[in-house]
């Protein structure tokens, strides 16, 4: 077994795994297992966390094996997942902004900010994008759909 | 003198409009919105949907009214958004048994209606006991005989534990001493299929369904869960004339505003939903769903919303439902 | 001859003018908000039945039947180029198609899945027509131990639907079968998983997760790329952007397979049509000489799943029209429309009101024939939103996520929600684990708890009711073959390694 070889996000995605499952089997093991009728609300979760746990482990393990075997892990592109980051905690944030903001406005900040900071484009482009995508979306869903969105105090 | 007349006859007319208007000084000048706690296509749904159509027929209301579905958590999430929006008076929201039920078995709950504006109830829901038409059960008699000899070996299907057809087989269960197994299927169409398909031997159905079911020839109804016959199936006993010492599980709906509604908003929904109880779409309405006519505003309905948390609490009680206030 | 004299009358009422225009304005906004994720065939029967409130019954049942089946020709669309699918149905189609599309092939994708739309949309309301009180019938013999049996089938198919790892396979169905028993539990109304919010009571919505791994997860991964050109290939000249011969020849089985499998899960009330799109790519990709390569963007990939879900149309009226019981969402708004035109919907329906029924069956083959001709010519107009630079269509897929799921029940617990699910669908996505098993797993776990629970109440807690029912036992042996099949495989393939060693 050699660990050392194995991918760390690999490993950490099982531990997060075998962490749900054990949490999810806890969390079972407090309702009935089993009732004079059969399964009680117990027993499917508890099978799907102990299953969960058990699997997390077991493919750890086969990637142990496959990695002694010589198989490298790849490099993390750090780089590139900061901006996943970045772009997800934008997301967030444009989700925070809804009821205080609306959406016309959340979603103008979000798709200026990723088109300028992430994916780099001039601010002319992100100002053309942003409101006219906007406009778009505002005409299509409120106006045309009655989509009931989120309003800001202007109305919109 | 001729001003003075004047006066009182301006305040006499005032008051002559005041009491055909129902209130003084509101009119919706906006789109009312009316919130239901289910999906489109429920029953609620339906019920809500039926009210607005009436009330556009007979021009009640100067402004749209639209039907808006807020979901989840049996009613608990539309609750707490009504409990939100206080004082607000283009606001209205169709009230069931749940709102009493849910708030009373779930401690999430943080909103009941005591805290809410009840305006009018307008139909009480009748039930009866339905099986397959070609079941050996002809009468209840008959279904707790079978029930007798083998314990535990019938199955009736039905909605979650806390619903009404669960009440019911409980309440007649210990009546009678017998046992008979409750299966919780998520949708009304699954547990008409079930039925239908002799996966089950019994249901507890809306008359109106029933009804269509009867005149097909697929189901055959046993019981009127009602204290009184009803009226759209005459020959059908009620549990009481056939000897079960049952008391009637009410089911009501209704109308309800937010908390904190202005009086005279309150009133002015109290005027319209009364010019609509008085008018021959809804009683029409009524009689096509077979529902039962149970309008009720004012010092009653706050009656009647304390007085139905006391009949339920013991039934709920009965039916093994752990209560949390 | 019954059938020819009802259907004689149906088109005489479906080829009125009014109806032919509330039939086209019907499929139209069907195909629009098909196209929008989140929006779907229910929220919008739904936003548009006060309008039919003024029209005859007749004329509301074709229009509103039309944006059922309508929606689902456009749920594909966004699947195919943007891997957002656009209705529940259609996470099946973005395995493929999707990845049609990345090859510079998302026309013929997109126009494969318009023509199985209508060849099997047709075919559901033939069988609608033809058959549908025996068919009723047979699906009264579904209970709980063949609902089990079925959803077994459906999570069988979690074998056919793994990558490279069929561990990683099966923990994302484990996470989608965890995240099903979220909400309260059906027979003993507590709680599970809820963590005290009442917004969690009734479960985690399925769109939810769908759109948060799919369309949020797929975004998320291409903003570690710099995406400043256009995103895929998009070949000139339009006849690459239509299927050609081969295209059809491949899907020929595909079709037929949909089309049974669509009409016949649609029949029944518990099933849906997301379960019909994974049972009938399963089959597909189980039967299929080239099995390795679905996933890799075969047409017959998309073929299978979009020809269920349109042919689980017909199916799906069935019920509501033979026995009043709605089978699915959207007809249960149908059912709630009769209601409110003052009809009675039941087993009595058809007989009552033949003119509802025929008009209704001549409107739908009408209304297919609109369908495809409304969405073959926008296949190659379609087709060039992915020109689009990466820059913009990114956000415009964000943006859509959150008004769809938004407008599902507009809460905004939904939109945090979707974010969410679209960081676990990014780690997914870069961790490899399949992302279709975790949907699976999501749309049949409760369904198939619900089903052993009821099963066994009804037997007392005797097992044997799950296996003895003929029905149920027929359902479980394609699933032990089903699930056989890899297992076969690999065991054959251990031992050709161990042979290979020991020599």
């Amino acid at each position: 077994m050699s660990f050392k070889l194995i991918d760390r996000s690999e490993l950490v995605a099982a531990g997060l795994l075998v962490a749900l499952g054990v949490f999810v089997a806890a969390q079972a093991w407090d309702w009935p297992y089993l009732t004079k009728d059969g399964p009680g609300p117990g027993f499917f979760p508890l099978w799907i966390g102990l299953l969960l746990a058990a699997l997390s482990i077991a493919l750890v393990a086969l990637q142990a094996r496959d990695a002694a075997a010589g198989r490298a892990p790849e490099k993390t592109d750090w780089r590139g997942t900061g901006r996943v980051l970045v772009g997800w905690l934008a997301v967030m944030a444009a989700a925070a902004l809804l009821k205080p903001a609306g959406f016309v406005v959340s979603y103008v900040l979000l798709t200026a900010f990723l088109i300028r900071v992430v994916f780099r484009q001039r601010w002319t482009q992100a100002a053309a994008v942003s409101l006219g995508s906007a406009a778009a979306f505002w005409l299509l869903f409120v106006k045309l759909l009655k989509v009931r969105l989120p309003a800001g105090p202007w109305g919109f | 003198m001729r001003i003075a007349s004047a006066i009182s006859l301006s305040a006499l007319l005032a008051a002559g409009g005041m009491a055909s208007a129902g209130a003084q000084g509101f009119t919706p000048d906006r789109v009312v919105e009316v919130m239901v706690h289910s999906g489109p296509g429920a029953g609620n749904d339906v019920f809500a949907r039926s009210v607005l159509k009436v009330l556009n027929a007979i021009k009640a209301v100067p402004q749209n009214m639209q039907v808006v579905n807020k979901t989840g958590g049996g009613g608990l999430v539309a609750m707490s958004y009504l409990s939100e929006k206080k004082g607000e008076t283009h606001l209205l929201a169709v009230f069931t048994s749940v709102w009493w039920v849910n708030p009373m078995i779930r401690k999430e709950a943080k909103v009941t209606m005591r805290d809410l504006t009840p305006v009018a109830r307008l139909v009480l829901e009748p039930a009866v006991m339905a099986v397959r038409a070609d079941s050996p059960y002809k009468t209840t008699k008959d279904f707790i005989a079978a029930a007798k000899q083998n314990p535990g070996k019938l199955k009736q299907s039905g909605g979650s534990l806390s619903s009404r057809d669960n009440s019911y087989r409980f309440l007649l269960m210990k009546a009678t001493g017998t046992e008979w197994q409750f299966i919780s299927m998520k949708s009304g169409g699954e547990r008409v299929a079930a039925l239908l398909g002799g996966h089950v031997d019994a249901m507890v159905m809306e008359p109106a369904e029933a009804l269509e079911q009867i005149r097909a020839g697929k189901v055959r109804v046993i019981a009127t869960l009602m204290n009184q016959r009803l009226a759209s199936m005459p020959d059908v006993p009620t549990l009481k004339e056939q000897g079960f010492n049952v008391p009637e599980v009410p089911q009501a709906r209704g109308f309800v505003g937010p908390p904190a509604m202005p009086a005279n908003v309150k009133a002015y929904w109290e005027g319209v939903f009364t010019r609509m109880h008085k008018s021959s779409e809804w009683q029409g309405f009524l009689k096509e769903n077979l529902y039962e006519d149970g309008f009720l505003t004012g010092k009653g309905l706050v009656a009647f919303v304390a007085e139905y948390e006391k009949t339920m609490r013991p039934i709920l009680k009965e039916a093994g439902i752990k209560l949390v206030r | 001859m019954d059938i020819l004299a009802g259907l004689t009358q149906g088109f005489a009422v479906a080829l009125e003018p009014m109806n032919l225009f509330w039939c086209f304005i019907g499929v139209f906004f069907g195909t629009v908000v098909g196209v929008l994720p989140g929006l779907g065939p229910s929220a919008t029967v739904a936003l548009l039945l006060p309008l039919t409130m003024q029209m005859n019954p007749t004329a509301g049942l074709i229009m509103l039947a039309g944006i059922y089946y309508g929606a689902k020709y456009g749920g594909s669309t966004t699947a195919i180029l943007l891997n957002v699918p656009g209705e529940s149905a259609s996470v099946v189609t973005c395995l493929d198609g999707f990845e049609m599309a990345r090859q510079g092939r998302a026309g013929p994708a997109l126009g494969i899945a318009a023509i199985s739309s209508f060849v099997a949309g047709t075919f559901g309301v033939a069988l609608l027509m033809l058959v549908a009180p025996p068919v009723a019938e047979f699906a009264l013999r579904f209970g709980p131990p063949e609902y089990f049996a079925l959803m077994a089938l459906g999570l069988s198919m979690v074998v056919l639907l793994a990558g490279r790892s069929m561990i990683k396979a099966l923990l994302a169905m484990l996470v989608g079968l965890w995240l099903a028993t979220i909400g309260i539990d059906l027979f003993t109304d507590g709680p599970r998983y809820t963590f005290e919010q009442i917004e969690l009571m009734d479960g985690v919505d399925f769109v939810v997760v769908a759109i948060g791994v799919f369309a949020i997860g797929e975004v998320l991964a291409n903003l570690s790329v710099k995406a400043s050109g256009q995103m895929f290939p998009v070949p000139k000249g339009l006849r690459n952007l239509l299927p050609n011969w081969q295209d059809l020849k491949d899907s020929r089985f595909a079709l037929v397979n949909g089309s049974i499998v669509g009409f016949f899960v649609g029949v029944l009330p518990g099933a849906g049509s997301t379960i019909a799109s994974f049972v009938s790519y399963g089959l597909e990709k189980a039967v299929s000489r080239r099995r390795e390569r679905f996933g890799t963007g075969v047409v017959e990939g998309v073929a299978a799943p979009e020809a269920a879900n349109n042919s689980e149309t017909g199916g799906a009226l069935v019920p509501l029209l033979t026995l009043g019981i709605p089978g699915s969402g959207t007809t249960a708004i149908l059912l709630a429309a009769l209601i409110l035109w003052g009809l009675r919907p039941g087993p009595l329906l058809i007989q009552d009101n033949p003119q509802i029924f025929w008009g209704l069956v001549a409107s739908m083959y009408i209304g297919n024939v609109m369908l495809l001709i409304l969405n073959l010519p926008m296949v190659p107009l379609f087709a060039q939103i992915l020109r689009l630079p990466g820059y913009v269509l990114y956000p415009v897929i964000l943006g859509v996520s959150i008004v769809g799921v938004y407008s599902l029940d507009q809460r905004l617990f939904d939109v945090w929600l979707v974010g969410g699910f679209g960081l676990l669908g990014f780690l997914m996505r870069r961790l490899e684990y399949p992302s279709a098993p975790l949907i699976l797993g999501l749309v049949l776990g409760d369904l198939m708890e619900n089903a052993v629970r009821q099963s066994l109440m009804m037997s007392n807690g005797d097992v044997s009711i799950l296996y003895s029912r003929p029905l149920a036992a027929t359902m479980l042996l394609f699933t032990a073959a089903i699930l056989a099949g890899p297992l076969f495989r690999q065991v054959s393939s251990w031992r050709l390694k161990a042979m290979e060693r020991e020599a």
